[in-house]
């Protein structure tokens, strides 16, 4: 099967300003070559100021890439804007860190799940839909949580509610980013669990972004591991936490916490 | 006693809603010694930040201390006129609260905060320049971060100067919240490295926070799991992690991802956290157990004792432990 996505030699070069005139050009990402095929969990892993969100943002089209070349399909979409934008958009979705403040505290659960199939003019019937999204992110049964506001449900079913929500417009990527770290340690499996099923089930596409290679492990096939935008290394996960090649990836791996370590 | 570097007794911590008083922290006793590091986990919710602000007496209203002692050098802390209390403080006892790496002052440069604390307590800051240094040292930063802004700081360098601050006048007690959420994996390894280094070479009794339960095992002497308002489990590590007493400890061990650990292998914890029942009369942990039986939603558990200091409350143990 064909890549779903792919990037190619993809740069993003960030200016700053120093003093009145004096401008310094700073690499977030430098050649980076990823590839996402359908039906997979790929990690993107490095500590902060990797460039990890960078390569995600830059994939949505929220950053526009210095150079390099992005495919979808293998169709270049580099370029794209106005409608067939839009169209790219449907297809790649992004669940982000803060389920506290990636929903409206203003607004009702279903709401939340309603707005994007009312913004794309749905065929089908809504409310069909949204039940049966929010049993798919397994917020059972639906009528309890309709109604209820992102306040009154824990951080695990928030991410869940923001999970149905871009899964309403079924697309063929969903990058994760940092998904379940603002989490409480019981609810982190469930959302982890969330994530294989949806792989499983809808065949789509993930792209998993964190700096915890321990629930990397567990979720993902690949991995990328990024440094000062660079990746250097990159292969099946299994493969490279049982024999690290590089010095960065050894630094992350024995960083790692596990409750039968010592420090 | 002598070994025991804070004791607490009886503690009772709530917060005032509209109508009503309701408990959080109930009947808390706790003894901890000196010159260990006692590693307090819970999850959001379940009381853990508003025992280190009731420790360090300072819950804000809403929240109040009912009643209880926490017994320090012989004084009782809740008894303290305000003066007295506020000597202690920093020099004796200190309390890093939760992203307190965000509470330095944005307009004024390191240094000048440094100093402000020497002189809350009376010191002359130009004397002090070596101690300063030797703080700083310690922590594993460099001196010319003195000379900086908050701002210029990045987020493991400003909560450094936070933990270099809470130590600069030798206090016996530190208390930390959280101290590494928030910072990248690799800062936070290295300042837990650090953080163990200085208390082993000091001798300060450390009290640590958290809902990370992994660092915690990693670091901590004596560890105690808090659900709802209440010790659950307390014990040793090694006694903490390889014979678990509690479900919702042994758990919360099976539900830590870790490298190698596939996901078949776990088993899921339901339920939500923070799911406080006032005048529950049962097991506060009844619902989102899987081992509990009708018994344990009628009778409140005791802590019971297991082996050499290792508490539990479970009516259930150690049968439950054959239907793992």
């Amino acid at each position: 099967m064909n890549e779903l996505i792919r990037t190619e030699n993809l740069t993003k070069e960030f200016e700053t300003r120093k003093g009145f005139t004096g401008i310094t050009k700073i690499k977030a990402l430098d050649n980076v070559n990823i590839s996402l095929y359908p039906n997979e969990i790929v990690g993107i892993v490095g500590a902060s100021g990797s460039g990890k969100s960078t390569l995600a943002k830059i994939l949505v089209f929220l950053y526009k890439s210095t150079s390099g070349k992005i495919y979808f399909k293998d169709e270049d979409i580099t370029k794209i804007h106005g409608k067939s934008l839009k169209k790219y958009r449907k297809e790649i979705q992004m669940v982000f860190q803060d389920p506290y403040a990636s929903l409206d505290p203003y607004h009702s659960i279903e709401w939340h799940i309603k707005r994007p199939l009312l913004i794309s003019h749905y065929s089908g019937n809504i409310d069909d839909r949204i039940d049966e999204l929010m049993n798919m992110v397994k917020l059972t049964p639906p009528e309890s949580y309709k109604n209820k506001f992102p306040h009154q449900v824990s951080g695990g079913q928030r991410q869940r509610v923001y999970i149905a929500r871009v899964l309403a417009l079924n697309p063929q990527i969903l990058i994760a980013d940092e998904p379940v770290s603002m989490l409480d340690v019981s609810l982190r499996i469930d959302v982890l669990d969330l994530l294989l099923k949806i792989k499983n089930e809808l065949g789509i596409g993930i792209i998993y972004i964190t700096h915890d290679l321990n629930t990397v492990s567990m979720v993902t096939d690949r991995i990328y591991v990024l440094h000062n935008g660079e990746v250097v290394e990159d292969g099946h996960t299994n493969t490279i936490l049982t024999s690290p090649q590089d010095g960065y990836t050894k630094a992350l791996i024995e960083a790692a916490s596990d409750p039968y370590k010592r420090i | 006693m002598d070994s025991s570097a804070i004791e607490i007794k009886n503690l009772n911590v709530g917060y005032n809603t509209e109508t009503d008083f309701s408990l959080i922290i109930k009947n808390f006793n706790l003894s901890i010694k000196k010159g260990e590091i006692f590693g307090i986990a819970g999850e959001s919710g379940s009381g853990k930040s508003t025992l280190a602000q009731a420790i360090y007496r300072s819950v804000k209203y809403p929240g109040e201390i009912e009643s209880g002692e926490v017994i320090f050098k012989d004084k009782d802390i809740m008894k303290m006129e305000a003066n007295d209390l506020r000597k202690i403080r920093a020099t004796l006892f200190s309390f890093i609260p939760q992203a307190a790496m965000n509470a330095l002052n944005p307009v004024r440069k390191i240094r000048y905060q440094f100093y402000d604390l020497l002189i809350a307590h009376g010191i002359l800051p130009e004397k002090n320049n070596d101690k300063i240094s030797a703080v700083l040292k310690m922590v594993r930063l460099n001196e010319s971060v003195l000379d900086n802004y908050p701002h210029e700081l990045s987020g493991g360098m400003r909560q450094r100067t936070v933990i270099a601050m809470s130590i600069l006048l030798n206090p016996e007690v530190v208390i930390l919240d959280e101290p590494t959420t928030g910072l990248d994996v690799l800062v936070e390894h290295e300042i837990l490295k650090d953080l163990k280094n200085i208390q082993r070479k000091y001798g300060i009794t450390m009290i640590f926070i958290t809902h990370d339960l992994a660092i915690l095992y990693e670091i901590s002497d004596r560890i105690a799991m808090i659900y709802a308002g209440e010790i659950v489990e307390f014990g040793a590590r090694d006694d903490m992690l390889e014979n678990s007493t509690h479900p919702y400890n042994f758990l919360l061990l099976k539900n830590i991802p870790r490298i190698g650990v596939k996901m078949d292998n776990i088993i899921k914890l339901k339920g939500n956290p923070s799911n406080f029942k006032e005048n529950f009369p049962g097991c506060q942990f009844y619902e989102r157990c899987p081992f509990s039986k009708g018994e344990c939603s009628e009778k409140h558990p005791d802590l019971r004792e297991y082996s050499n200091e290792h508490y539990y409350r479970c009516i259930r143990f150690p049968e439950w432990k054959q239907n793992v």
